[in-house]
């Protein structure tokens, strides 16, 4: 009987809460409890619960097995969300930094004192005048507003009516809040709406995806790197392309690495010059201030430095020589300069879509005749023989 | 650090439960032979990737919802039918702290699959988060 009479509110109240918003709610009533879920569980089940679809300033109405009944509000504000909106619009609205700094200091830097001040004395202002429970719970992310009373002993009529009262007293309270003055909580409240700008950049996403996928024919997956930087990578060790990084501002494509600059270390001392190394200290010493510094010159604004090794490694100096002449070709018959950032800001979709796709084919050209060049023909078959001996000791060992 | 699962909505969490240190579900792995949490990944869609962070999956669409749980009910079921005994005693209410391997990831499977009935039902968002749970949910709790 105690379900069926809770099933009766639920209904009411689900309606009610209907006609006040004007939009569609739902229902969730508690089902099966196992006793081991204590252990796991940092929130008591309810014995039901109501939410609105539409955000607005009713967050939620429901009540414990302890009976309380809580009316919770929506989030005054969302922390993150205003860090990543305001992130967003930096990015993309560069011409306008001066406004975004004003709401920033305005917002974000004032934001927790407005809320921990003003609202607090609006929400006395009213737990006095309407003689009910209200009060701020701060969560991780922002603050909202609860109101709660016990429902011992009520009957379904005047819990009812009850909860009429508290759901049009956080209302009143909410449109207090939000029309304040100087309005700050408004525009936070409103900076915590997720923005149209990450609509955008979400189909560009996808679009990029899809045309990797189309163009290589192997599944590719969207990562998110940080708030505004997302990467899009392979499935698979069967791509020319290692990683696509697409921000609201540009988009990096790399190509899966087409020369490896230790296999080529190897490659020459092992092979070809092995004895004479050893026996030349002072080339001996060279060849560590090379592997020493190898990470840095790796990177193509090293390149001079890089070049002060060649009494060295000629035969490596050439290899890259002859990169550099090949991208060249590609560069000029495709139109594209490699190696470079794609710059979106400001460009539509289809130019970005069919500039992401000039590059691939580039990409895809160079990979496969980077593999024409006799010596990286011989350091990918030198590294293969050494993957396959590694994968013999490693089968061998275990 | 562990790894908790949560039903979050505008941004608000509504229910929340641990799941275990990656070192934990790393062994669970290497028993059973599946991640219960990496294993997510095969289901997600676009949307999802983009919406989930580092140490962060989110998950909203029907799809995704219906594919999770069919996996986590497969794994319920077969820890149910080969140790029919001891899920039962947890069931029960028999077995309080000394936990097995079977036992926890049984719960585990069972709490994820409740969350992503209540998160489709109202819908929410289901959250698996790899985090210091005092930070987000331990200091929630009513």
């Amino acid at each position: 009987m105690r379900v069926e009479a809770n099933e009766i509110l639920v209904l009411d109240v689900k309606k009610m809460l209907e006609n006040i918003l004007g939009s569609k709610c739902v229902a969730y009533m508690s089902d099966i409890t196992f006793p081991w879920e204590k252990n796991f569980r940092y929130t008591k089940n309810r014995k039901w619960e109501i939410y609105p679809i539409i955000r607005g300033p009713i967050f939620s109405i429901y009540e414990t097995f302890e009976d309380i009944v809580y009316i919770e509000s929506n989030l005054l504000f969302n922390e993150k969300e205003i860090i990543s909106n305001i992130a967003l619009m930096e990015i993309k609205e560069e011409s306008k930094n001066e406004a975004i700094k004003e709401i920033k200091s305005k917002i974000y830097e004032n934001l927790i004192d407005f809320i921990h001040g003003k609202t607090v004395k609006i929400i006395e202002d009213f737990s006095k005048r309407e003689n009910v429970d209200i009060s701020l719970i701060s969560d991780y992310l922002g603050d909202s507003i609860v109101l709660k009373f016990d429902s011992r002993n009520l009957s379904i009529n005047e819990k009812f009516s009850l909860i009429k009262k508290h759901i049009s007293i956080l209302i009143n309270v909410w449109n207090e809040i939000m029309g304040a003055d100087d309005s700050l909580c408004r525009k936070a409240y409103e900076f915590s709406l997720p923005i149209k700008m990450n609509e955008d950049f979400t189909s560009l996403l996808k679009k990029v995806k899809s045309i990797l996928e189309k163009n290589i024919g192997i599944k590719f997956f969207i990562k998110k790197e940080s708030l505004t930087l997302f990467s899009i990578i392979p499935s698979s060790e069967n791509s020319f392309i290692s990683s696509i990084n697409i921000s609201p501002k540009d988009i990096i494509i790399k190509s899966k690495t087409i020369y490896s600059f230790w296999n080529a270390m190897h490659y020459y001392t092992i092979h070809k010059s092995s004895q004479k190394f050893i026996e030349n200290i002072e080339k001996r010493m060279r060849w560590k201030q090379f592997n020493d510094s190898l990470w840095r010159i790796l990177n193509i604004k090293e390149k001079e430095e890089l070049e002060s090794f060649s009494d060295i490694m000629p035969e490596v100096m050439n290899d890259i020589k002859q990169l550099n002449e090949l991208i060249e070709k590609i560069n000029k018959k495709y139109e594209v300069k490699l190696n470079l950032e794609i710059k979106i800001h400001e460009l539509e979709e289809n130019k970005i879509i069919s500039i992401v796709e000039k590059y691939i084919n580039a990409i895809k050209d160079a990979y496969n005749s980077s593999f024409e060049l006799k010596n990286i023909k011989e350091i990918e078959k030198y590294a293969k023989e050494i993957l396959k001996e590694r994968i013999k000791k490693e089968e061998y060992l275990s | 650090m562990s790894w908790y699962v949560s039903i979050e909505k505008n941004g608000k969490i509504i229910d929340a439960a641990k799941i275990g240190s990656n070192d934990y579900l790393y062994s669970l792995f290497e028993k059973f032979g599946f991640h219960i949490i990496d294993s997510i990944y095969n289901y997600l869609t676009d949307d999802e990737m983009i919406a989930g962070e580092k140490n962060c999956i989110k998950i909203f669409n029907q799809d995704t919802f219906e594919n999770i749980l069919r996996f986590y009910f497969r794994i319920s079921e077969e820890l149910f039918n080969a140790n029919p005994g001891i899920i039962n005693d947890l069931n029960n209410g028999l077995i309080y702290s000394d936990y097995s391997d079977e036992t926890w990831m049984y719960s585990i499977a069972i709490t994820i699959s409740k969350f992503i009935r209540k998160a489709r039902a109202i819908a929410a968002e289901l959250v698996f988060r790899y985090v210091k749970g005092e930070e987000i949910f331990e200091s929630r709790s009513k």
